[in-house]
């Protein structure tokens, strides 16, 4: 190549005309920046709060030890004397501690507090920042109130919840905000009175007012002791057994919709035994968003960590006047238990106003709300209906997907963007993923059973894909179960 | 004298130290350039749009890594040009534009005759850079269509500045040898 060519290439090269960036895009890369730096602020937060705590433990553990050693010590000091008489000072040291100092309570007492702190598993953001130690008679007068117990009771199963997780976050009923850490500390340190001080205000806001006179405040330190301990804890344990139950039959209630999109898989369920019976459901017992998720189900495969966004779309899965596409996004976590993979999740879909004329979120409203937590084993599929604009050139963006969210327990901001193209949709329904096929066949399904769009012979495109994959079940059953309703719905 | 490289330090600094508008004055004073290399490496606005905002979602988690030895620029199109190699990357579910029950699909562009034939050469030498190999590819948008010195090449590839350019000499035989492979 000689240079006079070579020197064209480049000049072609360099004055490639570019257009003006769109107008709006300084505003939404703007709009991304506080997010991302608070967070940067808030790991160095973190970071400095996990130093505190780490001192306050270490802090915390001494002063437990220091103080077992002392109430042990005169025994200790008696056989250390005996079997060692030499020139050790530390023994002498010790008595005169354990005679100077007012804290060194009796050891059944001090035993007693931890053993306390330890079955209830107090919350740790309290203890944390609870004030000095009270006096030791008050220590050693009233242990836990009979109130405090209860609040305990109530309190714990959300934060055993929260520690399970790992995730920071405040608790219902405002009574705790704080993160699942420190429990050592908590067991390491007997002041459970002076956590009562700081529940006792919250208590009114969140349950009935309790007619005993024992309890929420500083003078109750000084009523009659409660009953036994043993007892006390058994009853203790058992109302947080309940609670805990009662919390996670809520947590699974609430699982029946993530992103404001309902999951529940009970729906189809019903719809297909009204079927059955000959009957046809009412328009308000078919919810499409269940149906949706119903035939989209879970992936093929499970991503095999954090959370996994994907983004399909085609040509509307019946043919309608007019260009008409379905646009599908799944969000997908791991397979396996309740455990938290992300929190403060959030899901936005931006359209393209050249591209697309019309869009509608099927079986719901536009909106979708934020997660604060994304657990293992969940699927969640939402479906648009695209009306597009003639003449739509193949690279015009049509769709944006993004998904925010942070990893747990590593707190990274994590950000999934898809972009749907215009050539995306250029493809035939027939050949989307089966995943895609489903879903999208269902939301007719569930748009004809509620009459809010004309009868369309979903049965023969179910059928087709069964014939296709006989061992697909939930293609079967939506074959059978348009078939049924297909009298009504033609 | 405060230099370019001390203003962009001072910058970097409030950055760090979670100063807002810091960000947005380097934001307004790169987004531009970054959406000019972003676009001549995809040919299309609103993806360069996208794949502009996704660069700079991207460059505020890795500000903490930013060590500050090349120009805060030159780090942004190294990232632009990541973000654009994920997204060409992405699998795609897509089949041919012509199937019997597609949408319909027109290419089409405005404009007078002489600029759709200067598009299309455009078009067609962008095509050819984007089938170079990587280090080549690289190089060539990032000197031509990002604007980087050789030397800022030279430093974020960890070569010296002779490589680069026997690098743009082999690009551009190769380039060459594609444009005229094309028209015959």
């Amino acid at each position: 190549m000689n240079s006079k060519r070579r020197a064209e290439l480049q000049r072609k090269l360099t004055l490639n005309a570019v257009p003006r960036p769109p107008a709006g895009l300084v505003d939404r890369i703007r709009a991304d920046i506080p997010k991302y730096l608070e967070q940067e602020n808030e790991r160095r937060r973190s970071s400095a709060f996990y130093l505190r705590v780490a001192a306050s433990v270490l802090v915390a553990v001494t002063s437990v030890v220091a103080a077992m050693y002392v109430v042990n010590g005169p025994a200790h000091q008696e056989k250390s004397a005996a079997v060692a008489p030499g020139p050790f000072a530390p023994a002498q040291r010790r008595t005169s501690i354990a005679q100077d100092t007012p804290v060194a309570a009796p050891t059944e007492t001090v035993r007693l507090e931890i053993a306390e702190e330890t079955d209830l598993q107090l919350p740790p953001q309290l203890a944390l920042d609870a004030a000095p130690p009270p006096p030791p008679a008050a220590v050693a007068a009233a242990p836990v109130s009979q109130a405090r117990a209860q609040e305990i009771a109530e309190a714990t199963p959300m934060v055993e919840r929260q520690a399970e997780n790992g995730v920071s976050g405040s608790v219902a009923g405002g009574v705790v905000g704080g993160t699942a850490r420190g429990v050592v500390a908590e067991v390491a340190r007997p002041q459970a009175v002076v956590v009562e001080r700081e529940v006792a205000p919250a208590a009114p806001a969140v349950a009935a007012p309790v007619p005993t006179p024992v309890a929420t405040s500083a003078p109750a330190l000084e009523a009659p002791p409660p009953p036994p301990v043993m007892a006390d804890a058994a009853s203790r344990v058992g109302r947080a057994t309940a609670e805990r139950r009662a919390e996670r039959s809520f947590a699974k209630e609430a699982d029946r919709e993530v992103f404001g999109i309902s999951v529940d898989p009970h729906n189809f369920q019903q719809i297909r035994e009204t079927l059955e019976a000959g009957a046809r459901p009412a328009a308000t017992a078919v919810d499409v968003e269940a149906i949706v998720n119903y035939f989209a189900g879970p992936p093929v495969k499970r991503p095999r960590r954090g959370v996994s966004l994907d983004v399909e779309a085609s040509p509307a899965a019946i043919e309608a006047e007019g260009d008409h596409a379905i646009l599908r996004f799944s969000i997908d976590t791991p397979v396996g238990g309740s455990t938290v993979v992300a929190s403060n999740v959030r899901v936005d879909i931006t359209f393209n106003d050249r591209v697309v004329a019309k869009h509608k979120r099927v079986g719901g409203d536009e909106s979708l709300a934020s997660e604060s937590v994304l657990r293992n084993g969940m699927s969640v599929t939402g479906l648009y209906a695209l009306e597009l604009r003639p003449n739509l050139t193949a690279t015009q963006r049509v769709a944006t997907v993004r998904l925010q969210y942070k990893t747990v327990p590593a707190g990274k901001a994590e950000t999934l963007t898809r972009h749907v193209l215009a050539r995306d949709l250029a493809k035939s329904w027939a050949r989307s993923t089966r995943r895609h096929r489903l879903a999208s066949l269902g939301a007719v399904w569930g748009e004809t059973l509620k009459g809010t769009a004309p009868g369309f012979d979903v049965a023969r495109r179910a059928q087709e894909l069964v014939t296709q994959d006989p061992k697909d079940a939930r293609a079967r059953e939506l074959a059978a179960a348009a078939n049924a309703s297909s009298d009504g719905s033609r | 004298m405060i230099t370019p490289l001390d203003e962009e330090r001072r910058l970097l600094a409030a950055i760090r130290a979670g100063d807002r508008e810091a960000a947005e004055e380097l934001v307004e004073r790169t987004y531009s350039a970054v959406f000019a290399s972003v676009y001549r490496l995809c040919g299309d606005s609103d993806l360069a749009a996208d794949l502009t905002q996704e660069t700079y979602q991207k460059a505020w988690s890795a500000l903490k890594g930013f060590d500050g030895r090349s120009q805060l620029f030159t780090w942004l199109y190294r990232i632009a040009y990541t973000t654009f190699l994920n997204h060409v990357r992405r699998p795609r579910r897509m089949t041919s534009l012509d199937e019997p029950d597609s949408i319909e699909i027109q290419d089409e562009r405005p404009g007078a005759e002489e600029t759709l034939a200067d598009a299309e050469e455009a078009e067609r030498l962008r095509r050819a850079v984007m089938k170079l190999p990587e280090d080549l590819r690289f190089t060539v948008t990032a000197h031509f269509w990002g604007g980087l010195a050789v030397r800022e090449i030279a430093s974020i590839e960890e070569i010296t500045t002779v490589a680069i350019r026997k690098r743009l000499h082999k690009a551009f035989t190769l380039i060459e040898a594609m444009l005229e492979e094309e028209v015959q």
